[in-house]
């Protein structure tokens, strides 16, 4: 009973019994044990290591209802407003957490491609859930993971199959929309066939100036020889608590580039979980952080499993604080036994541009192979003054100079994006 | 055109000690003039050169300077640029990140605007900048990398005599441009500067050598030690210097 105080009740009470009539039994399983895990563990204190910094006061603090389908008539005119702009795009639509059929491209998919809500999924296409659903998910090191398990009701699923490549990107739009303060609690799942290629901008989106919790889980498998390049751009509302836990799996010669733009919320943290099970996978992630606000926490965890050989990645996190922020990066690279042959590398850098900004910063390697070729670094300063003043010296204001230099600054992970309508959309956010 | 009064300037050093650097300056420059200062090492001449452009970890104790009748040192270091002053830095700052195009589009547009004219087009601007290019002997491939970022020395001196080329400064002061220049790049900074002689724009260039001044020939010479100009004359100062070195001028002083 102990640890099951420390879950607050309107969590309790809104989870366990979460069952819908049409659900295979196989996950119906899989969301109780993660439900009974979800409870047995409690919620992380700051004595765990990967909590540490993490304030979680506010479960307990709030009471958040679960969020509700939203009348896709009211919607019409935020979802034209959000199109990407420059070069075709897809775009398919979850408001508070649910998958909007109505307000989403999907005629404009290729015929082969399923994209459908998770609910759908179930009923007509159980096989290929039930094969890309991951065996286990670790309640200890991603609580919310399994508290998303045990209580989902929709999300999105996108399934290429094989030698599929979608020529322009996917904009997924996550909005939430309401002022109640809500838990909403998407599970998206997409996968790619061999040979199969996309682009995808998630955009968690919302107005939304109260309180609401974002927890959501994206689970990725990558076929052999696929190529997934994904730009995820956070821009919650400002009072918002933003939770995602994104699982990755690469098959052999898969090629997966993730990158994560931050600057919503009061409170973000993002867990990316990726597996390269199968020689020749190759991964590339790095991110983006701009907090601009009083008490506005940003935690990114990656955590990077070698787990063949002649695997590559990559992680390089980069960010800018200002007024009374927080932000942690703690990136771990696990190499397994057998897995030889690997290239990796490990970058965080931080601009700190007050003096109350604080940033804690932790890469991690565990090696246990012995042909291994890793570097990785961190580092936190201030704007550079010479810079600034070589730049006012030629006549370009204080102000401008220093908008120049945070460009600047971030443009080594903003050039990883390389459609101008998605490009376009960061810049939006980020300046 | 440049008037400095009485000039005196500290600077705080790690240990927060206060340390003078100038200790008395006085220089008048007109219209047209080019005039060259010359020194030691440590005597002051960079320190002027960074106090003239607004650097700010100097402090100012004494002094007046003008420009054009204008306190220069109430000016804010971009307010100065848009007076018309450029300085050719010692060692030009490298920015990653910033595109050298970028930058300089930036710089000449926002000049533009202080000065009351219509930004530049884009196809303009293209047209200038590959014509000035050319003049300085940098490859256009310059222009698409980050400011001075994984320059070479003299790449970074073409890169600031780019600039000047393109602002069009009227007062420039050229802090060691000749400092680490092969022969050829030192005769494209006098071909450059000489470009722009004219009878509204003045020149100050700071320099250990004669050499540079064989190719901008000044009209008054100033040797600066320890913070103080010790003499001005004609060009011919400076073959005197180069015969005979600072020292003997140092000891005329004392004595």
């Amino acid at each position: 009973m102990n640890e099951l105080a420390m879950i607050p009740a309107w969590l309790q009470k809104s989870g366990g019994d979460k069952t819908w009539s049409s659900a295979p039994t196989w996950l119906t399983d899989f969301r109780r044990k993660q439900w009974d895990a979800f409870l047995k563990n409690g919620l992380p204190t700051r004595k765990d290591e990967r909590w540490k910094y993490t304030d979680l006061s506010f479960l307990t603090n709030k009471n958040f209802s679960t969020a509700a389908r939203v009348d896709p008539y009211l919607l019409r005119d935020v979802i034209n407003q959000h199109r990407l702009q420059r070069g075709e795009s897809i775009l398919l639509v979850c408001v508070n957490g649910y998958f909007m059929e109505t307000l989403s491209d999907i005629a404009k998919l290729p015929r082969q491609v399923i994209a459908c809500s998770m609910g759908k999924a179930l009923q007509h296409h159980a096989d290929i859930v039930r094969a890309n659903w991951p065996d286990h998910i670790d309640a200890q090191k991603y609580p919310f993971a399994s508290l998303n398990a045990a209580m989902f009701e929709d999300g999105l699923f996108l399934s290429l199959p094989d030698d599929c490549e979608i020529n322009m990107p996917v904009h997924l739009l996550s909005l939430v929309f309401g002022d109640e303060e809500f838990i909403a609690q998407p599970l998206h799942m997409i996968v790619l066939g061999q040979n199969s290629k996309l682009t995808l901008a998630e955009e968690c989106f919302s107005h939304a100036v109260q309180a609401y919790m974002m927890n959501s889980v994206m689970m990725m498998t990558v076929g052999n020889h696929a190529k997934l390049d994904v730009c995820k751009i956070q821009q919650e509302g400002r009072n918002a608590v933003h939770m995602a836990n994104i699982f990755i799996t690469q098959k052999r010669h898969s090629q997966v580039s993730f990158t994560n733009f931050s600057s919503g919320s009061l409170f973000a943290r993002d867990d990316l979980v990726v597996k390269l099970l199968e020689p020749g996978a190759d991964c590339h992630t790095s991110g983006f952080y701009r907090l601009r606000s009083d008490g506005q926490y940003v935690d990114y965890h990656i955590d990077i499993d070698h787990a063949a050989p002649h695997s590559n990645s990559e992680m390089l996190y980069k960010g800018i604080l200002d007024k009374k922020s927080r932000a942690v990066f703690n990136g771990r690279l696990f190499v397994e036994k057998d897995a030889q042959k690997i290239l990796a590398y490990q970058a965080n850098h931080n601009l700190l541009l007050s003096s109350e900004a604080e940033v804690y910063s932790k890469p991690e390697l565990e090696i246990y192979a012995d042909d291994v070729k890793c570097k990785h670094g961190a580092t936190t300063g201030q704007i550079d003054q010479e810079a600034l003043f070589y730049m006012r010296s030629r006549g370009i204001d204080k102000e401008e100079a220093m908008d120049i230099l945070l460009r600047g600054f971030a443009e080594e992970v903003m050039q990883r994006v390389t459609h101008p309508g998605i490009k376009m959309r960061i810049q939006e956010t980020m300046y | 055109m440049l008037t400095i009064k009485d000039l005196q300037v500290t600077i705080q050093d790690e240990k927060q000690n206060i340390k003078p650097i100038l200790r008395g300056v006085n220089l008048s420059i007109k219209p047209g003039e080019v005039h060259a200062i010359m020194g030691p090492n440590g005597s002051g001449k960079s320190t002027l050169a960074n106090v003239l452009a607004g650097r700010d970890e100097y402090q100012v104790t004494n002094g007046v300077v003008t420009l054009n009748g204008e306190d220069l040192l109430a000016l804010e270091p971009e307010e100065r640029a848009a007076r018309g002053l450029f300085l050719a830095f010692q060692y030009p700052t490298e920015i990653p990140g910033v595109n050298n195009m970028y930058f300089l589009r930036t710089a000449l547009n926002e000049l533009r605007k202080r000065n009351g004219l219509p930004p530049l087009d884009a196809a303009d601007f293209l047209m200038l900048v590959k014509s000035k290019i050319r003049e300085v002997g940098l490859d256009e491939a310059f222009l698409h990398r980050a400011v001075n970022e994984g320059f070479s020395g003299g790449e970074k001196k073409r890169n600031e005599v780019l600039q000047m080329m393109m602002l069009e400064p009227s007062f420039i002061i050229l802090d060691e441009t000749d400092s680490g220049l092969d022969i050829d790049a030192l005769q494209m900074v006098g071909r450059c500067v000489n470009s722009l002689r004219s009878a509204t724009r003045s020149i100050l260039v700071v320099t250990h050598y004669q050499r540079l001044l064989d190719y901008i020939q000044p009209d008054v010479v100033h040797v600066m030690a320890n913070g103080k100009i010790l003499r001005s004359g004609d060009k011919t100062l400076a073959h005197e210097l180069e015969a005979k070195g600072y020292g003997w001028l140092e000891s005329e002083m004392k004595s």
